[in-house]
């Protein structure tokens, strides 16, 4: 089997409402989606979408992932797609770095080899652990009153986990904290994101005035060097997320003690060639894992809460459905879907199906062997 | 001031030896420059160049700055292309990472800062600290007479360092360390240049079958810590190279005393501001760096001239006439060079202009660039 035409859509999914990320700082109104279709010389087409969440959000932007497909496609013309770390290495070589960028291309090969061999792509990876993926909704920050209208929003339609946007004033963070808290429900999960907005100190400082409740915190500074340093300083289970691109990232993680919990995104990662091995590095050592795409379409979702099912449900604490935060959708009726706050795994081969088409607009690019 | 338009062009530049390999098997034969041009209402304008060494010496590629400047060139305009640092900010709040797309806007913005003043790069980053950078030249790979023949040429034309490009089988690299040190004379400097492409071990065997020859180890391994590896293994000096990309690298190695040169791409640091501050580090902890940049026509030299004469000589270790390498060019004139050294201009700001004869068309306008 031969990759023998690429195809590049370029789609914007506006957000329903604008989205503040680290108590305010950065600001979103809609996700530059890049849809990518390979077409193969026995007749199997597959689907993978990379959809950053923003530009600014980290090293990965919209037109970013297009230009880095113009450079690798004429490296992918004629390869197999089902030997997916052959691909994966033709990537790396023809384009280093850029991983964001490579994530459509690997996803679609996965797609392809499913559908070649009749798999799901969670039984390529190993099958599904049961249980489904708890779905976190995004609570972007606010006051107190406002975040917990946002929940309560999400828990109408059946969510059991949040990821809760703080970051801001350390002194309304831990208001913040303790308002949500009191009024969690029982058996809800949530996970204080900070998406690197603290300071060393103010982390140290929010963290260890909230060690009663027993709270996990993700990302709560810039670097991992920064989490690295506050790790011995406070109780809190921690989460890294955006520091954590590389496998080369994991180890030093895994090494140093950095987390207890790793925040996988296959876009940033590079797809699931290279999610699956941090998946492992993670497990090996003991730490629980998020999984997301990044942001996106019910695709992005999909492709993602593939890999989440994969993981042992003691291990697996959950995925998101950005789907649910978009005014349009790309296929209709198709994909993952929440059922009461949970993805389940789909039984067709690959992906298990395909966007319209006609709902992605004009592509903006064509590669052909 | 204000930008009111920024063009971007793209132009083709054939290597003037045909084709031009870098380790580990790889070659290029045109390098892909992009060209970003600021106007501004007060009808100067500024450039800047990024070209890589082919799409995939280093995590940056040609197609880049075109994807950057989508989001880039409306953040910028209507901005005071003189506020340099705040520009700086300006787009690494729009995109993240992304260093070396950005830095040909950062060289525009300090060529415009310069002509403002009527000044040229170096006295803005400080000074004239090194008259006439010194140079380096590729050590041919002929028998022993014909490779002697042709350093001598090379001394005769002034230049003192000769680099031995290695990388690919680390057997046959043994051999050829093993043949051209020998023939370098008292005071002339050897760089032996792996571009990453060994292996550890193979690292290791190159420099214990050469430990007797006096030269500098350049970038034998792809990462930091397997360049770090080797270093454990070997008292040669080492100079690092595409592994540093930021100035916490930079704090990394002179934590770690883990080099003892340190080649500085602008490209690969994010431009001129940031590359400015990474060479300020290493100078203030006297460690000797390279002004270079990955490739590039006459506008992307001549960064690298300023940047190399606003260096203190005695911690520049060399420079690189890259314009010298192409057939064709981006910009005019290219900075001078003389007896194996590379000057800076004295015109204000970078002292080159857009070559339009030899860009072309625009591949993307924003804004107003009549």
């Amino acid at each position: 089997m031969k990759i023998t035409k690429i195809t590049v859509f370029h789609k914007d999914l506006p957000l329903s409402h604008p989205y503040f990320l680290s108590g305010g700082r950065l600001r979103f109104d809609v996700l530059d989606a890049t849809f990518v279709k390979i077409e193969t010389d026995e007749g199997i087409t597959g689907w993978g979408e990379g959809t950053p969440w923003g530009h600014t959000y980290v090293p990965a932007h919209g037109p970013g992932i297009r230009a880095g497909i113009e450079t690798l496609a004429p490296a992918l013309m004629g390869l197999d797609p089902r030997e997916l770390e052959a691909v994966e290495y033709a990537m790396d070589k023809q384009l280093p770095g850029h991983l964001y960028a490579k994530s459509a291309i690997d996803l679609a090969c996965w797609d392809i080899k499913g559908q070649a061999c009749n798999m799901s792509l969670t039984q390529m990876l190993g099958g599904d652990r049961g249980g489904g993926v708890r779905i976190m909704s995004s609570v972007s920050s606010g006051t107190p009153e406002e975040m917990l209208a946002i929940m309560q929003s999400y828990r109408d339609i059946g969510y059991v986990g949040h990821s809760v946007k703080v970051g801001g004033d350390v002194e309304k963070d831990i208001e913040r904290i303790r308002f949500l808290e009191a009024n969690r429900l029982p058996g809800e999960r949530i996970l204080y994101d900070v998406n690197r907005a603290w300071s060393r100190r103010e982390a140290v400082i929010v963290m260890n005035a909230v060690t009663d409740l027993g709270v996990s915190f993700e990302q709560p500074c810039e670097t991992l060097d920064d989490i690295a340093r506050i790790r011995p300083l406070t109780s809190s289970p921690i989460s890294v997320d955006e520091t954590l691109v590389t496998l080369n990232d994991m180890t030093r993680i895994v090494h140093e003690g950095i987390a207890e919990i790793a925040g996988i995104k296959i876009n940033r990662v590079g797809g699931l060639t290279k999610a699956r091995r941090l998946r492992d590095m993670a497990l090996a050592h003991g730490l629980q894992i998020y999984v997301m795409a990044t942001g996106g379409s019910v695709m992005a979702d999909s492709e993602a809460s593939a890999l989440a099912l994969s993981i042992p449900e003691e291990m697996r604490l959950g995925g998101w459905a950005c789907q649910d935060m978009l005014t349009v959708d790309v296929a209709p009726g198709r994909g993952m879907r929440s059922q009461d706050g949970y993805h389940y795994a789909t039984p067709e081969a690959g992906l298990g199906f395909a966007p319209d088409e006609g709902l992605l607009g004009n592509a903006v690019a064509v590669y052909e062997a | 001031m204000k930008i009111k338009g920024i063009a971007i062009y793209k132009k083709g530049l054939p290597y003037v030896g045909g084709s031009y390999g870098w380790g580990a098997g790889n070659a290029i034969t045109i390098a892909q420059a992009s060209i970003v041009v600021v106007h501004t209402d007060h009808g100067v304008t500024g450039c800047g160049e990024f070209t890589p060494c082919g799409e995939n010496y280093m995590v940056a590629h040609s197609e880049g700055v075109e994807a950057a400047a989508r989001l880039l060139a409306p953040a910028l305009i209507g901005q005071d292309p003189r506020q340099v640092g705040h520009l700086e900010r300006v787009m690494d709040h729009t995109i993240q990472g992304h260093g070396y797309a950005k830095a040909p806007f950062d060289a525009a913005f300090w060529d415009l800062l310069g002509q403002s003043c009527d000044m040229p790069v170096w006295m803005l980053m400080g000074g004239k600290l090194t008259d006439g950078a010194p140079m380096y030249r590729v050590a041919p790979q002929k028998s022993i007479a014909e490779t002697t023949a042709e350093l001598d040429q090379h001394r005769q034309s002034g230049y003192r360092q000769f680099q031995i490009k290695v990388g690919a089988n680390w057997a046959d690299d043994i051999e050829r360390i093993k043949a051209t040190v020998p023939l370098l004379k008292k005071g002339e400097k050897a760089l032996v240049d792996a571009n990453q492409g060994w292996r550890v071990d193979d690292a290791i065997r190159v420099v214990r079958a050469t430990r007797d020859l006096d030269y500098i180890l350049e970038q034998p391994c792809h990462s930091y810590e397997e360049c770090q590896q080797v270093r454990a293994k070997t008292d040669m000096p080492m100079k690092l190279d595409e592994c540093i990309t930021d100035l916490k690298m930079a704090m990394r190695i002179v934590h770690d005393k883990g080099a003892d040169a340190a080649c500085l791409k602008i490209s690969n640091l994010g431009g001129l501001s940031k590359a400015r501050r990474i060479r300020d580090f290493f100078v203030a902890n006297r460690i000797p760096v390279v002004s270079e940049d990955s490739w590039g026509g006459e506008i992307a030299t001549s960064a690298v001239s300023h940047f190399a004469a606003s260096t203190p000589s005695e911690f520049l270790l060399n420079s690189t006439d890259l314009h010298n390498y192409n057939t064709a060019s981006t910009g005019k004139p290219g900075p001078a060079t003389k007896d194996g050294k590379l000057y800076a201009s004295d015109a204000a700001g970078l002292g080159v202009s857009p070559d339009y004869d030899s860009l072309g068309d625009p591949v993307a306008i924003y804004g107003d660039i009549s």
